[in-house]
Order: structure tokens, then sequence, then C-alpha cells
């Protein structure tokens, strides 16, 4: 009961800024638009024609199932770029706010664990962003199969590895949150790892830049530290991959990123701990 | 029966990168024993919210330990029977009254119809029956102390912890704290109250612990550290001047007025040759007692001293 009053209040927390409420908004309207604005006229398995608001999408007839899983594997992608970003943004406040006088006082004198409350928060927050990408996956992936016929599971599994991502890079946002008690700097040094850090890492690992390293060490240290940070661009491309249906190569992204947010989590599970207000 | 007990409890805050220490707390020892109203009482800065923060594991000690019903404070659970009030409360402003104290509420685990009934016992006590449904953004701080007073008391506490329980708070509201707080004493609650309001603490604590530069200087029951020691108030009818004179020449000191005279006694050997005096010469002694300092007397003289009594 202890843990449910405290990702109760986290959601509620989340719902009275207005920004996933938004988010959950547009998804409807999207799915909306694709309800009553996209006719598909289906032609022995291919797309005959396809109109938006009216408009054709071309005379030539082209495979359907391309089109449907290019569609998705777009809106995934979309998904986890932005999705991810704004939800970030949304929850970075979380962690510190928690934390302000007056509030951490009330809530560590109740008999709850600070481990619970802890991870309590980490779920409640965790709760909203997969809902809000579950109801504008599913709602179009029902809008999309029922229209063509074609039931990707794998654009729904997509959603699966947007959440997995969002949760590593929520591990950094309550480490720096509970460490710092800043949102600003919990958003700016989650920002870093995700789209500065990750992305130039990768980049540095590939073997033709990696030559350019004269020594050892350095090569190994950029090995090193490419497998510790998460991996968001070959996680969004791991996403992509899963909703075209393509044979994924290596989950290794994706693992070695849920060990980073597992360290990081108990990292910040320790340090709330252990910490004095 | 001991409710909360304090082993040399002590705290030293340690800057990160400075080399500044504070002793906030210096083996500090309590006990605040069952149905007790305790006080803690100190000047700025004395370590009272960093010894109320302690017993509540918001805060580690340095060293030392300490125990609330028999349980360690480390346990999470001994606060299972405890009501806290915050100085600096804040609560969900999203939330309504009914919400906060639902959450609270489930955060000691009370079923949900205890919860109800709870609720509708506890707004009217702290009149806000009919604000129950606005969200707390909208309450005065007044009616944010209430609140704070009736989310202490949702788990139905068995020691109520409150840390400056009538800031903000009006006269009349102050009147209805205290009377609140006696009641719940007579339902045999203990109450650990942190508050700077002296007059307030001689008015409805029966135990009081006086913090300085985080250690007690003085603790044990109010009707004792306020008595003056060897000074006594006597009530006569008709003195006659020698006799009086008499008295003046057997005591520290002296004062009269009207038929109330002050004395101050090396021992209580000296007051009794004064009773002997009276009654030789047949003067008649309407009252005698112990004279008493007010808490406020006692707050400053032992502040200015500093000095530890045991």
């Amino acid at each position: 009961m202890k843990l449910t009053a405290v990702i109760t209040d986290t959601i509620r927390e989340s719902l009275a800024k207005k920004l996933f409420l938004g988010f959950t908004a547009l998804s409807l309207l999207t799915i909306l638009i694709f309800i009553f604005a996209l006719k598909i006229d289906v032609v022995e398995g291919a797309l005959g024609l396809a109109t938006i608001f009216g408009q054709s999408a071309g005379d030539t007839p082209f495979d359907l199932e391309k089109f449907i899983f290019t569609a998705e594997a777009a809106i995934a992608s979309l998904l986890f770029a932005g999705g991810i970003f704004i939800s970030l943004f949304a929850t970075a406040s979380l962690f510190p706010s928690m934390q302000e006088k007056g509030t951490i006082d009330l809530l560590l004198s109740k008999p709850i664990s600070r481990t619970g409350i802890i991870v309590a928060k980490f779920l409640g927050n965790l709760a909203i962003v997969t809902f809000n990408v579950f109801f504008l996956i599913f709602g179009m992936w029902l809008v999309l199969s029922s229209k063509t016929g074609i039931w990707n599971i794998g654009f729904l599994v997509s959603g699966l590895t947007i959440i997995v991502s969002y949760a590593v890079l929520l591990t950094i946002l309550a480490f720096v949150g509970i460490l710092a008690q800043s949102t600003g700097l919990s958003i700016m040094i989650t920002f870093l790892v995700a789209y500065a850090i990750s992305p130039l890492l990768l980049l540095l690992q590939q073997p033709r830049v990696l030559r350019f390293f004269t020594h050892q060490s350095s090569r190994v240290f950029i090995k090193v530290l490419y497998y510790i940070f998460p991996k968001t661009t070959e996680l969004g491309n791991l996403t992509r991959l899963v909703v075209e249906g393509k044979e994924v190569t290596s989950w290794m992204p994706l693992w070695s990123s849920l060990l980073f947010g597992a360290v990081v989590f108990g990292a910040t599970i320790y340090l709330f701990y252990r910490k004095d207000y | 029966m001991k409710v909360i007990e304090t082993f040399k409890l002590s705290k030293t805050f340690k800057s990160l990168f400075r080399k500044r220490r504070v002793d906030a707390l210096q083996q500090v020892n309590l006990e605040v024993e069952k149905g007790h109203i305790f006080g803690l009482i100190g000047p700025n800065g004395a370590g009272k919210t960093t010894l109320v923060k302690i017993l509540l594991g918001i805060t580690y000690p340095t060293l030392g330990s300490a125990n609330i019903f028999g349980l360690p404070i480390s346990d999470y659970h001994c606060r299972q029977r405890v009501g806290y009030l915050p100085e600096d409360h804040r609560y969900p402003p999203y939330l309504t009254a009914e919400g906060v104290l639902h959450y609270f509420g489930k955060l000691s685990e009370i079923p949900l119809e205890d919860r109800r009934h709870r609720i509708e016992e506890l707004l009217p006590l702290v009149k806000l029956q009919e604000w129950r449904k606005v969200k707390i953004k909208k309450y005065s701080k007044g009616m944010m102390q209430r609140l704070g007073i009736a989310q202490a008391l949702i788990n139905n506490p068995d020691l109520l912890i409150l840390d400056e329980p009538t800031a903000g708070v009006d006269p009349i509201g102050r009147r209805e704290v205290r009377d609140l707080l006696l009641e719940l004493r007579g339902r045999g609650k203990t109450i650990f109250l942190n508050s700077h309001f002296l007059s307030e603490v001689e008015m409805i604590c029966d135990h009081i612990a006086i913090l300085h530069e985080g250690r007690v200087i003085r603790s044990g029951p109010l009707e004792e550290l306020t008595r003056a020691p060897h000074e006594y108030e006597l009530r006569v009818s008709h003195l006659p001047p020698a006799v009086e004179e008499e008295i003046k020449g057997k005591v520290v000191s002296y004062s009269r007025d009207n038929e109330k005279l002050r004395l101050c006694t090396e021992s209580t050997a000296t007051l009794n040759s004064v009773i002997d005096l009276l009654r030789e010469h047949k003067v008649e002694l309407l009252s005698l007692g112990p004279k008493r300092t007010s808490l406020e007397e006692l707050f400053i003289r032992v502040v200015r001293e500093g000095e530890v009594v045991e």
C-alpha cells in the first residue's frame, strides 16, 4: 500500500504538470487523424490507393507491407527521439522536488524504507511514460493494422525498446537529481549522455576512426567507455529494425545499456539511503 | 514506559570542500516517558530540529543511538505509531485536504475504511471540513498548519512529534492547538514539542529539555526546574516591625509586598527558624511555598550560564 501511494502520487504529480496530458492529447489527435483521414484501398495485397485528407499518396501501386512497416518505423523513430526527449524533460523535476525541505521530511518520517521510496518514485515515473508510449503505439497499431490487415507485432515490441531506453536514461536523471537536487543539472547531464556522449562514443569506437588514436591505451579507454555508457543511437536503430521486421544482428546495445541502468539505479538507491536531509 | 530514549546522540556536519565542522549535537541523552508532553527548547541553532530529524530517520547520527518505542531509529517500523509535523511542511499542491490525508494515511498503511473514518474525525477537528474538496494551493498559512496537524494525527499516533505547531496560527487557533494537545495527553498519547513559544511550553509541557550548542544543559520535570532553590514565598497576617527586622537578619535576601514575603535562605534550616520565629510571635502563616521562576527566566539564565547540569 505504501509503495502504491508513492507510485500514485508520482503519477498525479506528473499529470499536474500538464505536459503528459498534452502528450496524450497529441497522441489521440494523431490516432484520430489516421482513423478519419487515411483511406487505404488494398488490391490483391498491394496498396491500390492511399489518400490522406483526400490527397493521393501516388498512382503507382507498391508493396503494402513495406508501406505499413515504413510508416510504423517512422512513428516508432519519432517516438524514440521526441517522446523520450519530452518525457525526460517532463519528469526531470520529480526527484529534486521530492527532496525539497518539508516534502522529504514528511516522506521519510513515515514507516517506509528509503529504497521503497526511490523504487516507487521510479516506477511511478516509468508507468506514466509507458502509458503514453503505448497509448500512441497501440492506437496506431490498431488503426493501421485494421485498415490494412497487416498486424505487425514488431511495432508493439518497439514500445518495449523505447521504454527500456527511457528507463535507462531515467536512472541518470534520478542519480543526478538525488545527488545535486537540481532539475537543470539533471536534464543537462542526461541529455549530454543521451545525445552527445553516446553518439560520440559510437563514432569513436569504429575501427576507421579508432585507428587515428596512436596509443593502445587510448583505444582501450574509448572501447571501455563505449561499452559502459548507454547506447541511445543504437537503441534507436534497434527499435527501427524491430518494427521493420529485419534481423537484429546484436542485442549488445540493449543489454549493456540495461546493465548501465541497473548499476546507476543501484548507486542512486545507495546515495539516497545514505543521504542526510 | 520510555517512548523515546537517546544514548550519547551526536551529530557533526562537515562540509565537503571546507574544513569547517559543526557539532550540531553532542552526546545527547534524553528520555521521554509515555503520556508526557515533553518540550524541547533552545536558542536558534541549538540543534533542536537536528535532534527531531535524527529521531525520525531524516538525518543520521554521527555517533550514539536512539530508540522509539524500544525499536532502534534505524528501523523504519518504529515510525508506524509516530505522527510528525515539521516546521516547514509542504504538501502536494495538486491535492485537496482529503487527498493529502488519504496520501499520508496510505503511507502509514491505514486501510481505506479506517482512513475514511479518521478523515471524518479530523477535518472538523482542524476546522477544514468545508475546505475538504478545495485544492490546498488555495489555503492560507493557518489552514496549512491546521492541515499539518491533521496529517500528523491521521495514523492515530501514540507519539506526536511537533516542530513549531502554532507557527502562523492566530491566538485563538493557538489556544485550540494547546487544548487539543492536552486532550491527546489525556488519552495517553506522548507529545514531543519543539517550540520557540516559551509561554506555550510552560502552559502545556510537564517535562522539558533545554538544548544549547548541541548539548542538553537542563532536563527534567518543568515544576522542578522552575523551582528557585531556597527561595520561598510566605503570606502572613500582621508582621510586627521587630520580627521583620529579625527575619531580615536571618536570610540572604528579603522583600515584602503587603502580606507577601519573599525570602532567599541559605538552607531549609534557616527557613524553619524563620517559621519558628513567626510562631513564637503569634504571626499567622497564611501560606508557604517555593518561589517559582518563569520558564523564560530559567531559559535565559541557563543559556547564559551554558553549563550542563545533570
